[in-house]
């Protein structure tokens, strides 16, 4: 049984929250089969904060979709495995995924925006999520949504309850977002890109937030991002995904600092150096991620992977390609990645 | 919310007397003797005594501003003049036409209300099913389809064949006038009176239910791929109570705004549907007093669609920001 992704390398203690193999997740489109997730295999622990980052369309928030069955009906799931805390969501009932949703995994979307109702007002909005999933009055959900907003630090909550999404800046509308997600006290928090839309110093708060409430609640965090820098300082392990396929896995210091993939390597070289004055403090990733409709052969990184070899495009590797006693990674030579890139940004020490 | 009306209601009041003033002028003021107009109309020689009480009457000789002066004294008292054609005060030819009118469009904006939207919705709901494919096809004919060519075409198929294949009394209406025309609690036919509603009626529904249905299809569409939709599935919402809770709200919108800006076109077409039906009612007047060219008729008939006109666009307003408090709040801030 080989399935790094899902079983190592063990980073907390704590309970398997989600357990996912080989999840495949298509789009059904006019073009053909778009498929937008490829074999993925990952578990969460209660306690531990599961970064997974990657470029624009590499899957990342149709992984976590998929798991809620939050997609279009146009998308076909399908794994060998989905668990969540032991039971099956992959067989489990309309009725039991509707509790799940929200009470156990709740989520997190990127512009808080558009993700709220813009006719309703907040403190509604946060009510009616304890209004679904616990017995209470709804004087009482009202009065739980202000004591929400109160905790994730909107000043004057009782007032802001009353106020539109519209009325609120970014920064708020996000707190407000997590209020709503936290509300119910979920196992699991999945946060998809929960920064991005927000000013530097409004981001780091929010991050702040999100840890803080995951250790209150004891439960879990699945922070999905693009911003390796985020990642750094508050994720245990990371999941690297290009072109809705794992390429690396491991804890952080072991995806920052013995990179294993290319692709990471690439990834880490575009971030600005901290140690650099200036100086071609950037460097982009040369070319584009692939069409998935058309995806390369062998490894989907080839056409733009500085160690390519002959090998490269006729062979598909998978995560157990790059050799036993180190953490996945799925290339074929995965020993020849530097791991030049420790200076990149300060991890967590 | 009542800073907003109050705000709207000032904005409705300028509008309504610059609309009645061009309107005057449009009348008064463009070549052509009016008084010649008004005493018999034009191409005919009229009675010059008649010429000059009108000229007395309407202050003609008077410059112009101290005519626009009288013509809204007059019309503040209510005093709108006699039809040349029956020599009635037309503020009682008014009283008379205008229920009927007002009858007709109560039922034509229930159809397209109910029809329509829930057309729309459906189609919007199960996208690409059967279901959908004909209501753009009917909706996409209906709204091309002339309001006179479609009366003539109904009264054909529902009173013409029915009464030629000797058809059974039900499936018979009426094309022409409005029968006992009796009514309970002003709206509700009774008697034979619901043979003679129901063409009149749908014609003048049928434009605009197309258009209701087409818009309310396209905003549901939207709607159902907005992320707040999202965001309610990921609480734990039914799908239903998804589209019921954070949908449909959201999707009337635009509905609204259509309904209010699409009263001007039914105007138009309330002046066709009732010539075609001869349905007696504010439109059959302004069409008859055109042909007859009776323009004290024309003038207060006018006057009067278009003090409803800016009263209904108002009341959609309010409804507008009822619905959506984007609009209320950025009205109640903006001052
Ligand atoms: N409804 C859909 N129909 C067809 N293809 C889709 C659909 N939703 C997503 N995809 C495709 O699936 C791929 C993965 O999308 P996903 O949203 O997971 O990317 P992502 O990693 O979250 O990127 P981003 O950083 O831009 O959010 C993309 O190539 C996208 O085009
Ligand atoms: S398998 Fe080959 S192409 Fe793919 S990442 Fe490794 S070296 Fe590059
Ligand atoms: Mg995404």
């Amino acid at each position: 049984m080989s399935d790094p992704g899902l079983e190592s390398p063990p980073y907390t203690e704590g309970e398997v929250l989600l357990s996912v193999r080989n999840l495949r997740t298509r789009f059904v489109t006019e073009g053909g089969d778009v498929p937008a997730v490829n074999g993925v295999s990952f578990a969460v622990r209660r306690g531990e904060v599961l970064s997974v980052v990657g470029e624009s369309g590499s899957g990342k928030s149709v992984t976590a979709m998929s798991i809620l069955g939050l997609l279009p009906p146009t998308a076909r799931i399908e794994a060998d495995q989905m668990l969540w805390r032991g039971e099956s969501l992959l067989d489990a009932g309309e009725a039991r995924i509707r509790q799940v949703r929200g009470a156990e995994i709740a989520m997190i979307f990127q512009d808080p925006l558009s993700a709220l109702n813009p006719m309703h007002k907040v403190g509604r909005q946060i009510a009616e999520m304890i209004l679904i999933h616990e017995p209470v009055s709804k004087k009482e959900a009202a009065s739980r949504a202000v004591e929400m907003l109160n905790l994730v630090g909107i000043p004057q909550p009782a007032k802001r309850a009353g106020m539109y999404p519209h009325e609120f800046s970014g920064g708020m509308r996000q707190r407000a977002m997590i209020a709503m997600a936290i509300a119910c006290s979920p196992d699991l928090l999945i946060a998809d890109e929960p920064t991005t839309a927000l000013d530097v110093t409004v981001q780091a708060q929010v991050l702040e937030m999100l840890l803080r409430l995951k250790d209150e609640l004891n439960s879990a965090l699945m922070l999905i991002t693009h911003d390796l820098g985020v990642v750094a300082g508050i994720s245990d392990r990371v999941m690297v995904m290009y072109a809705g396929r794992q390429v690396e896995v491991g804890t952080t210091d072991q995806v920052f600092y013995r990179t294993r993939h290319p692709y990471t390597r690439s990834l880490l070289r575009s971030l600005p150096r901290l140690d650099d004055r200036g100086t071609d403090a950037l460097t982009p990733i040369t070319g584009a991620p692939p069409s998935l409709l058309r995806l390369p052969s062998g490894c989907s990184f080839h056409p733009r992977c500085p160690l390519v070899k002959e090998r490269c495009s006729k062979d598909v590797p998978d995560l157990n390609s790059g050799g036993l006693g180190h953490h996945p990674a799925a290339c074929f030579y995965a020993d020849e990645v530097s791991g030049d890139t420790a200076s990149v940004v300060g991890g967590r020490s | 919310m009542t800073a907003y009306i109050v705000r709207r209601l000032v904005q409705v009041v300028v509008t309504i007397f610059f609309a009645l003033t061009f309107l005057f002028l449009l009348y008064f003021a463009l070549p052509g003797d009016a008084a010649t107009l008004l005493a018999g109309g034009d191409g005919r020689v009229p009675d010059p005594v008649t010429v000059r009480q009108v000229q007395d009457r309407y202050g003609l000789d008077d410059p112009l501003p101290t005519q626009l002066a009288s013509y809204w004294q007059r019309l503040v008292q209510g005093d709108l003049g006699q039809s040349y054609q029956s020599g009635r005060d037309v503020t009682s030819l008014l009283l008379e036409a205008a229920p009927r009118s007002i009858r007709l469009s109560i039922w034509a904006i229930m159809i397209e209300v109910v029809v329509g939207i829930s057309v729309g919705l459906i189609s919007a709901v199960r996208r690409s099913s059967l279901i959908d494919r004909l209501s753009t096809a009917v909706t996409a004919m209906a709204s091309a389809v002339p309001v006179f060519v479609l009366a003539f075409v109904l009264q054909y198929l529902f009173a013409v064949i029915p009464e030629d294949q000797g058809w059974a009394d039900f499936f018979r209406f009426e094309t022409s006038g409005r029968g006992d025309d009796t009514w309970l609690l002003f709206f509700i036919p009774t008697g034979n009176t619901w043979r003679y509603l129901v063409l009149p009626a749908v014609t003048l529904a049928s434009v605009s239910a197309a258009l209701a249905a087409r818009t309310a299809r396209g905003s549901m569409l939207e709607v159902l791929g907005a992320d707040f939709m999202r965001t309610a599935k990921a609480k734990g919402l039914r799908d239903r109570e998804v589209l019921a809770k954070h949908g449909l709200r959201n999707a009337m919108l635009p509905v609204v705004a259509l309904i209010g800006l699409d009263f001007g076109t039914s105007i138009g077409a309330a002046v066709l549907t009732e010539t075609a039906f001869s349905w007696g009612g504010l439109g059959f007047y302004i069409a008859e007093s055109v042909r007859r060219r009776d323009l004290p008729v024309l003038l207060g008939f006018t006057t009067v669609v278009v003090l409803a006109y800016c009263l209904i666009n108002l009341l959609v307003d309010i409804c507008y920001a009822w619905f959506d408090p984007r609009v209320r709040l950025r009205a109640g801030t903006a001052k």
